[in-house]
């Protein structure tokens, strides 16, 4: 979901929540008839189609469950159109929060931006025109500076949203916070060198006291960045696993897995 | 890291962690798309993306079963007029070449 608006309609609105449901009643009414005429291979096939329209209905109806609870969510009205980097960043931030908080899901992922050239974007507390982060990234020695700016523009976004999220108390007492794991990282250690090694990554929250926090943790000496070495780039020696990530955040979700993609163990020193 | 000074006894910096470029695509189409991988880099035959169903919807499978939505996918690309392959504008996928993003 990137356009506020639907977003906002998609989660919060229940008129159009009605207009769903009015189109899966028609269709499961017109599926039902349908059913008695089809052979039996194509009522297995059939039955799949079934499936996947009661479930968007059995969506709707729990959605309908939280009216009262969702009604309660104040939220503004999201605006149409382009809006400058920071605000859009926000805005679906709070939606994701506010969805977080009502229990309409568990899980979320947040894309902050495309890996795509060529993006000038409006950073509106920075410069008076839009600028390409790509650009910057990739010219480094000229745009340092201005690089610096838009990766503090992007951590203070995320600190916005891990700062709503601390202020949402919940029915344990802790925090929204305090309750979840929020990670904020990137694919690429450097974007100049497109290197997938010395990856950032920041964890904000527990998970429930699940993780540790308030440190560092460097997991790897061997990992960096990527050099120039006689003209050649010499990737390093490698460090640990990104996955080894994935899966001691799976376990500690509940999870039993043993390996998740290519992880070697779990990273038990990030745990509580 | 400073504007998460007011928080910091509340977060954790982890550093050291890398992942493996599995050569054959453009150097970027991995970035994002495989970030939450399940698939191991060189595991997969009939595609060049080491890229299969993400962390988030293999741990909605378990912890997203009673919610109404069993995950949520937020974007902010606010062009329209998208270029690249669906591998730069994607992290959340259902399977190998499936992502689950749409235009809500």
């Amino acid at each position: 979901m990137r356009d506020p608006l639907l977003t906002y309609r998609r989660l919060f609105k229940s008129d159009e929540r009605s207009a769903y449901k009015n189109i899966t009643d028609l269709v499961l009414d017109d599926a039902r008839s349908l059913k008695k005429e089809l052979g039996y291979a194509d009522q297995q096939k059939f039955g799949e189609y079934f499936e996947s329209i009661r479930a968007i209905e059995t969506q709707i109806s729990r959605l309908d469950g939280m009216k009262a609870e969702l009604s309660k969510v104040d939220l503004d009205i999201p605006l149409d159109g382009k809006m400058p980097r920071g605000e859009y960043i926000r805005l679906m931030g709070d939606l994701m929060v506010a969805s977080l908080q009502t229990g309409l899901t568990n899980v979320a992922t947040f894309m902050v931006g495309p890996e795509r050239w060529d993006t000038p974007y409006l950073f509106e507390s920075l410069f008076d025109k839009p600028k390409s982060h790509h650009m910057m990234s990739h010219n480094q020695g000229r745009y340092v500076d201005d690089l610096i700016k838009v990766d503090y523009f992007y951590m203070e976004q995320f600190a916005y949203l891990c700062d709503r999220m601390n202020r949402v108390e919940e029915a344990n007492g802790k925090t929204l916070l305090d309750n979840i794991l929020f990670t904020y990282g990137s694919g690429l250690g450097d974007g100049s060198t497109h290197q997938y090694s010395a990856l950032p990554i920041i964890i904000a929250g527990s998970g429930g006291g699940k993780f540790i926090t308030g440190k560092h943790l460097n997991v790897s000496a061997k990992s960096g960045l990527v050099k120039k070495v006689n003209g050649t780039y010499k990737t390093p020696e490698g460090g640990v696993p990104l996955a080894n990530l994935w899966l001691t955040q799976a376990k500690a979700m509940g999870l039993k897995l043993d390996r998740f993609a290519d992880s070697t163990s779990t990273i038990s020193s990030l745990l509580a | 890291m400073k504007p998460l000074a007011g928080l910091k006894d509340k977060i954790t910096l982890v550093t050291g962690l890398d992942r493996t470029f599995q050569p054959g695509t453009d150097v970027h189409a991995q970035c994002a798309s495989c970030f939450l991988s399940s698939a191991s880099p060189f595991s997969l035959k009939h595609t060049p993306y080491p890229q299969a169903r993400t962390l988030d919807h293999i741990i909605a499978d378990k912890i997203g079963r009673e919610t109404p939505f069993k995950t949520l996918e937020f974007s902010c690309n606010s062009h329209k007029d998208n270029k690249e392959s669906i591998q730069f504008d994607n992290i959340s996928w259902y399977g190998t070449g499936a992502c689950s993003s749409f235009d809500a």
